[in-house]
C-alpha cells in the first residue's frame, strides 16, 4: 500500500525548484485516506496556505515529481480557468486541421497525408493521467485539478462520472476502425491514481460532486509550524530573527481580525515573501536595512485600508 | 455495544439533525474501517468521520461537536448498564468481558489483523442493526479501547468517562445565530434546480466541429457556424415582506436571497421589499427609500420566463384572519399571474399555523410552501414548470 509520510519534502533540494513543504499530521492522514479509498481529495483553505503545493509535495515523495525526461510523465496539472469546460481536461479534437489536411490531400500532385482520426486528438491532463495509470497501474500517478471553483457551476458536475469511474469514451473515433481499448479509456480498478482538487470557495460545489470527494480544510499553521516552515526555507536565518518575525506576523493577523475583519489577513505566502526579503539583507550583510525591514511589517498589508489602520499601530 | 451499532447510530443521528448524508457515505466509512483507518482511538475515528462526511469546515466542526456529545452519552449509558448488570449478577465477574472480544470483535488500537476481520462481520450483521443489538447481555465496551484497558476494574471506566468529559469541555462550542429550518447550502442547491438552459443568442466564437461538418455537407466553405451561448432563460424576482410580524424571519429571508444571488446562479435576480403587501410601490432596499412603481415591475416581467417568489407569512404569525388582506392579496396575485410564468409563496411559518388565518385562504389562490428543504424543492418545481407541484 502506498503511504504518504509527508516528511521527505522537508529537505527538498533547492535546485529542483521545490520549496520545503511541512504538512500537519491531519493533512498527512487525509492524503492517506484518499489514497486508500481511491477518492479525490478536495482541499480548501485560506489562499496561500499550500493547497496547490501539496500535490507537488506528495508527488515528490512518491518520486514522480519532477517528471523525468527519460521516463513517461506521472505528474499532471490541470489549471482550471473561468472559461474551462470539462471536455478540456479529457481531450480536444482539431477539426479544422483535419479539414485542411483532407483538402490538401485532394489536390492534385500533393503528397499523401495521414488523415487517420486519432492524429487530431490533443490529450488533456486527465486523459494523460489516465493513460499513464493504464500503462503501469503499479506506479503512483498524481493529477492536480487546481481551483475548480473558477469555472462555471456546472463544471464539476460534468466531471462526476470521469472522477468516480475513471473512464470515458472518445466519440470522434470511429467504432468500426478503432478497437475498443483505443476508444474507451478505462483505468483498471487496482490503480494508484491520486487526484487532488483545490477550491478557493468562490462558488459552492454541488452535493453530488462533494459526495464523491474527501474533504480537508487546511488550517492555518500555528506558531511552531510557521517556525518550521521558515527555518526549513531559510536555514541561515538567526533563530532570534525568525522568532521576532513570526511573532510580528501573528500580531498583524490578530490586528486584521479585530480591526478590519472584512479584509483577508496575510497568509503564509506573505510571511515567506517577508522572510525572503530579510534573508536577502542578511546575505548582503546590510545591517541598517535589515533592521528596518524586520521592524516594518508593511509587506503584509494588502489593502489601503490595512495600511491606514494598522501601520500606525505596529510602529 | 458493537462497533456497527455505534457508528450506524451516530450516522443516523447526524442525518436526523439534518446533515445531508447519504447511505453510500456510510458505506465509505465502513470501507475506511475495513482498511483499518481511524481505529487508533476515538479522536482518530472522529477525524475520519469528518474527512469522509464533512463538506466544509463548519460541517467538520459540527460533526466533531456531535461526536463528542454522542461519545460521552454512549459511554455514560454503557456505564449505567454495566452497574445495573453488576447489581443483577453477583458477584462481579469478568467472564463476559473475556468472551466479548471474540463475539463482538471490537476494533483494537491500530491492529490491522483485527480490522481485516471487520468486513465479513459488518456484512453479516448489517441486516440486524437495531436496538436489540444493544441488549443487557452485550458486553459494555466501546470498540476503540484496547481490551487490556477494558478488562480492568470499574475505575478504568471512570477514567474513560472523565477523559471523554474533559474532551467534551475542551471542544469549542459553535456559536450560531441562525437556527433556521433550512441551511444555506440546501437553499443554494435548490435554487440551482430552477435553472433552465437553452441555446440562446449567437456568440463570438466559431463552432469548429459544426463548421467543418457544414463544409463537408456543402463541399465548399460558405460561412462559419458560430457557437450559441447557453443561457439560463429563467428570470427570478424575489419579493420580501418584512417589518412587523415578519421581523423574526428577517435572517431567513436574507439567507434566501443570498443563496439565490451568490451560488444559486441568479446573480441578476431582482429583490424587492415590502410591508405585508405591495400597494402601488415596491422598494429596492429594506429601508424603503428606493421605490419602484408596481406597474413598472410588472411591465418588466416576461410572461414566459419570469418566476416570482413571495416570502411572507400571509398573516399566519399573528394568527389573524383579515378579509381585507385576503382581497388585496387576491388582486395582487391576479395582476402578477398575468405577467409572470409562475408564482410561488414561501411562508416562514410552519404549515399547521396557517389554519384559520388569512394564510389558509391565500394558499388556495397560489402554491404556498413552508421554508423546509422538501417544500423549497417543490416550490422550485412549481416555478420551473408553472404547474402546482406537491411535496
Amino acid at each position: 500500500m502506498t503511504t504518504y509520510y509527508g516528511d521527505k519534502l522537508k529537505d527538498a533540494k533547492k535546485e529542483l525548484g521545490l520549496e520545503p513543504y511541512i504538512p500537519s499530521p491531519e493533512l498527512v492522514r487525509a492524503v492517506n485516506h484518499a489514497i486508500i479509498l481511491k477518492r479525490p481529495l478536495l482541499l480548501k483553505g485560506e489562499p496561500g496556505c499550500g493547497k496547490t503545493l501539496l500535490a507537488k509535495a506528495v508527488a515528490y515523495e512518491f518520486g514522480v515529481y519532477p517528471n523525468k525526461p527519460d521516463e513517461p510523465a506521472r505528474y499532471f496539472e490541470w489549471r482550471v480557468k473561468s472559461s474551462s469546460k470539462a471536455q478540456d481536461g479529457l481531450y480536444s479534437f482539431d477539426h479544422l486541421r483535419r479539414l485542411h489536411d483532407v483538402q490538401a490531400q485532394n489536390k492534385n500532385g500533393a503528397d499523401p497525408i495521414d488523415i487517420s482520426l486519432d492524429r487530431y486528438i490533443t490529450k488533456g491532463p486527465m486523459y494523460l493521467a489516465f493513460e499513464a495509470t493504464i500503462e503501469d497501474p503499479e506506479k503512483p500517478v498524481i493529477l492536480l485539478i487546481d481551483e475548480i471553483d473558477k469555472a462555471d457551476i456546472d463544471f464539476p458536475n460534468d466531471l462526476l462520472h470521469e472522477l468516480e469511474q475513471k473512464d470515458f469514451v472518445i466519440h470522434e473515433l470511429d467504432s468500426e476502425k478503432y478497437p475498443d481499448e483505443q476508444r474507451h479509456i478505462k483505468v483498471p480498478k487496482d490503480n494508484k491514481l491520486i487526484i487532488f482538487i483545490t477550491s478557493n470557495n468562490e462558488k459552492e460545489l454541488s452535493d453530488a460532486f462533494l459526495r464523491r470527494c474527501l474533504f480537508h480544510y487546511i488550517e492555518f499553521p500555528d506558531f511552531n509550524q510557521l517556525k518550521e516552515i521558515v527555518e526549513k526555507r531559510y536555514k541561515n536565518l538567526e533563530a532570534g530573527i525568525t522568532y521576532q518575525v513570526i511573532k510580528k506576523f501573528e500580531e498583524v493577523r490578530r490586528q486584521y481580525h479585530s480591526e478590519i475583519p472584512n479584509d483577508k489577513p496575510p497568509t503564509t505566502s506573505e510571511l515567506i515573501d517577508w522572510c525572503k526579503l530579510i534573508h536577502h539583507y542578511v546575505e548582503a550583510d546590510e545591517k541598517e536595512e535589515l533592521e528596518k525591514v524586520i521592524q516594518d511589517p508593511s509587506l503584509l498589508y494588502k489593502s489601503e485600508n490595512a495600511v491606514k489602520k494598522l501601520s500606525s499601530k505596529s510602529s | 455495544m458493537s462497533f456497527d451499532t455505534f457508528t450506524l447510530d451516530f450516522f443516523r443521528q447526524l442525518r436526523q439533525k439534518g446533515m445531508p448524508l447519504t447511505y453510500d457515505q456510510y458505506g465509505l466509512l465502513l470501507d475506511a474501517v475495513r482498511h483499518g483507518l481511524g481505529l487508533e482511538d476515538h479522536t482518530r475515528f472522529m477525524e475520519t468521520c469528518c474527512l469522509l462526511w464533512a463538506k466544509n469546515s463548519e460541517e467538520g466542526k459540527y460533526i466533531q461537536e456531535e461526536f463528542n456529545i454522542y461519545y460521552k452519552t454512549t459511554l455514560a449509558r454503557i456505564a449505567r448498564d454495566e452497574t445495573k448488570q453488576q447489581q443483577a449478577l453477583q458477584p462481579p465477574r469478568s467472564e463476559p468481558k473475556e468472551k466479548e472480544p471474540e463475539k463482538q470483535a471490537p476494533i483494537q488500537g491500530g491492529d490491522e489483523s483485527d480490522a481485516k476481520g471487520e468486513p465479513n462481520r459488518s456484512e453479516d450483521t448489517s441486516k440486524k442493526y437495531s436496538e436489540e443489538t444493544f441488549t443487557e447481555h452485550d458486553a459494555p465496551t466501546i470498540a476503540f479501547y484496547p481490551p487490556e484497558k477494558g478488562t480492568g476494574e470499574g475505575n478504568e471506566l471512570d477514567e474513560q468517562l472523565y477523559a471523554a468529559d474533559t474532551n467534551y469541555i475542551q471542544s469549542p462550542f459553535i456559536l450560531s445565530d441562525d437556527y433556521l429550518p433550512i441551511s444555506l447550502r440546501q437553499m443554494q442547491q435548490t435554487w440551482r434546480g430552477l435553472r433552465s438552459y437553452a441555446a440562446g443568442r449567437v456568440g463570438a466564437n466559431i463552432h469548429w466541429a459544426e463548421t467543418v461538418q457544414h463544409v463537408a455537407r456543402q463541399g465548399v466553405f460558405t460561412r462559419p457556424v458560430y457557437e450559441r451561448i447557453r443561457e439560463n432563460r429563467i428570470k427570478l424576482v424575489i419579493l420580501i415582506d418584512h417589518h412587523g410580524s415578519m421581523t423574526p424571519h428577517w435572517e431567513l429571508g436574507q439567507h434566501l436571497i443570498k443563496a439565490a444571488l451568490e451560488d444559486g446562479g441568479y446573480a441578476d435576480a431582482n429583490v424587492y421589499y415590502t410591508h405585508n403587501l405591495p400597494i402601488k410601490y415596491l422598494y429596492k432596499n429594506p429601508g424603503h427609500t428606493l421605490d419602484v412603481p408596481l406597474n413598472t415591475v410588472l411591465a418588466q416581467c416576461a410572461a414566459r420566463h419570469t418566476t416570482f417568489v413571495i416570502f411572507s407569512d400571509a398573516g399566519a404569525s399573528r394568527g389573524h384572519f383579515n378579509p381585507q388582506r385576503i382581497i388585496a392579496t387576491q388582486d395582487f396575485l391576479g395582476q402578477l399571474k398575468k405577467c409572470t410564468k409562475s408564482v410561488a409563496w414561501l411562508n416562514p411559518m410552519p404549515r399547521h399555523r396557517w389554519e384559520d388565518t388569512s394564510a389558509e385562504l391565500i394558499e388556495r389562490m397560489t402554491p404556498m410552501y413552508e421554508c423546509m428543504e422538501s417544500d423549497l424543492e417543490a416550490a422550485v418545481r412549481t416555478l420551473k414548470t408553472g404547474r402546482y407541484a406537491r411535496i
